[in-house]
């Protein structure tokens, strides 16, 4: 519930206790327990790299593959895999999958979440990760099928770092960011995504969360605080696993905070 | 089952915390109160704590007490007509995280009041080196609850100073927007244990004979702090020594409440603040309240 409200996403589903199927997550919510992983996969993979090289690691993709909506009260586990390492230009890109099962070991969800370590060398030949592939929409229209703007607070870091029980400085200790060369503190890649995700459901899917199968989005331009972000949706197409709708986010000056967005909802 | 009145003088503790920046940051956020002294390390190298904060440990105290209480001759269905009725709090001076701090709980008063038996605890919040960092006075009532012997009383309640007059006309009025998931932001940044409860789950207000989740007290009065500390004490939090109230209304989300600042006078060296908070409905949801200011 709390995460939902930290978006300031108020839709009955996560929020009225008095439903007969119960409350359900946001479908960006996963990114909330796979923090505990991450961390611990951070720090295995960070192990050889200077503190000056693992600070220059930054949350580059996001692939969330939901096989079902998360019904709290639930015990998960989560299994974080290294699957690939490869150079970029920008540096070395690597791609962690995150496997959330439940009591019965039935997949809740699985997750490919890309950092990139800017102007970090790899040792060895590239490994790329074999990650499932994702439709291409057919055309990008001329102008977007709608557009959305969202105000974003001068603390939408901090109570979303709360609500979502991720803890990282660089997005609420002004110094922190500071010392990472960044002008100030920025938004949380995923909260940007979280909000991009419910705008998507209140108009693609009637407002019915538990159609999302798959969001995935590139992270691009920071987005600072107090700032506005535009969603738009670009277009919605059919495709084999459902209906894929395109999507980028704007910041305020115009640069793309999430590119290569995609919500693939069911049927 | 009427409330054993002798369970006054119980004390628990310490309860020991820690508190780091991003707690104090986040509860600022969470009321959307922007002010550096609270938010931006490069600009206050050392950050403050809001002065409502210390409501976030007195949670913690408090769920120990709840046990206490809930082990007297109280049924679990009286234990949970309890309703936040007074507030009262002493910085000695504001938390500056990081730091160690330590609180102490004692009930000090239990007596039978027309709605039911009101009961003051009271919590002592030290640092690390003992020094006094906050004393806060918290009056519940549990409504329609007898009291079990005779009215008492461990020590001595301070009285909420009253304006000496006032003239009816509001010093300033400020709207305040409550969004509809405000309490759940507010549980969570304030990092309250006990996350389920009438002001974050619609099953438990409905249960409780509420209409929906309300908005907590200590979120209206903390909201309303926010605006005299910038209209009243030209942002500087540090000023506040003294905030107190009393809850009535209920504040319903998503709604607006208006803090309403009637009047500032002198009061022994100090200045006191006076104000209100409207609900939407245009009921008091706190009254009497007051904000002394160091001069």
């Amino acid at each position: 519930m709390a995460y939902a409200a930290a978006l300031g996403d108020d839709l009955p589903c996560y929020l009225d206790t008095r439903r007969p199927d119960g409350v359900i997550a946001h479908p960006v919510f996963p990114v909330c327990f796979e923090w505990t992983a991450a961390s611990a996969v951070r720090a295995r993979c960070r192990a050889g790299l200077s503190q000056g090289e693992a600070a220059r690691g930054v949350h580059a993709t996001q692939h969330m593959i939901l096989h079902r909506p998360l019904r709290p009260p639930e015990r998960l586990s989560t299994t974080a895999v290294l699957v690939g390492i490869e150079h970029r230009k920008p540096g070395a890109y690597e791609v962690v999958q995150y496997t959330s099962v439940d009591e019965n070991g039935t997949p809740v969800c699985t997750t490919y979440s890309g950092n990139i370590y800017r102007q970090v060398e790899i040792k060895g030949p590239d490994r790329p990760a074999e990650t499932p592939k994702l439709p291409l929409s057919a055309a990008t229209p001329a102008s977007p099928r709608a557009q959305f703007k969202i105000p974003i607070a001068a603390g939408a870091a901090h109570i979303y770092t709360e609500c979502a029980r991720i803890w990282n400085p660089i997005h609420t200790d002004a110094e922190v960011a500071a010392r990472a060369s960044l002008p100030a503190i920025i938004l949380h890649g995923t909260a940007t995504l979280a909000m991009a995700v419910s705008r998507i459901i209140q108009a693609e899917a009637d407002n019915d969360p538990t159609r999302v199968a798959q969001i995935h989005g590139r992270f691009g331009a920071i987005v600072l605080m107090p700032s506005e972000v535009v969603v738009r949706v670009h277009s919605r197409e059919r495709h084999d696993r459902g209906e894929a709708v395109f999507f980028d986010v704007l910041n305020a000056e115009g640069g793309s905070a999430i590119r290569d967005g995609v919500v693939i909802l069911r049927q | 089952m009427p409330y054993d009145s002798s369970l006054v003088g119980t004390e628990l503790g310490p309860f020991a915390y820690d508190i780091d920046p991003g707690w104090t940051m986040a509860y600022a956020a969470a009321i959307n109160d922007t002010n550096p002294r609270y938010l931006d390390s490069l600009k206050s190298p050392q950050l403050l704590a809001h002065p409502v904060f210390p409501v976030c440990l007195v949670w913690g105290a408090m769920r120990e007490m709840d046990r206490k209480v809930k082990n007297s001759p109280l049924t679990s269905d009286e234990a949970v007509r309890r309703v936040h009725a007074t507030q009262d709090m002493m910085l000695h001076r504001l938390i500056q995280p990081p730091e160690k701090l330590s609180m102490r709980a004692k009930v000090i008063r239990v007596e039978k009041r027309r709605p039911g038996t009101y009961m003051v605890t009271r919590y002592d919040l030290q640092d690390a080196t003992g020094a006094a960092v906050s004393t806060v006075y918290w009056g519940v009532i549990y409504r329609g609850v007898d009291v079990a012997g005779a009215d008492r009383s461990a020590a001595d309640l301070p009285t909420l100073p009253a304006p000496a007059k006032w003239d009816g006309h509001p010093r300033g009025e400020f709207g305040v927007p409550i969004s509809a998931t405000l309490a759940h932001v507010y549980t969570a940044c304030g990092r309250q244990a006990n996350a389920v409860n009438i002001h974050t789950d619609t099953s438990v207000a409905r249960r409780a004979g509420l209409p929906a989740p309300i908005l907590m007290g200590t979120a209206t009065l903390a909201l309303s702090v926010s605006k005299i500390v910038t209209a009243e004490a030209a942002g500087d939090p540090q000023r506040v020594a003294r905030i107190g109230g009393r809850f009535g209304a209920m504040v319903l989300m998503l709604s607006e409440v208006t803090v309403r600042i009637m009047t500032r006078e002198k009061l022994d060296g100090q200045e006191a603040i006076f104000f209100e908070a409207l609900s939407a409905e245009g009921a008091r949801a706190i009254r009497d309240g007051v904000v002394v200011l160091r001069s």
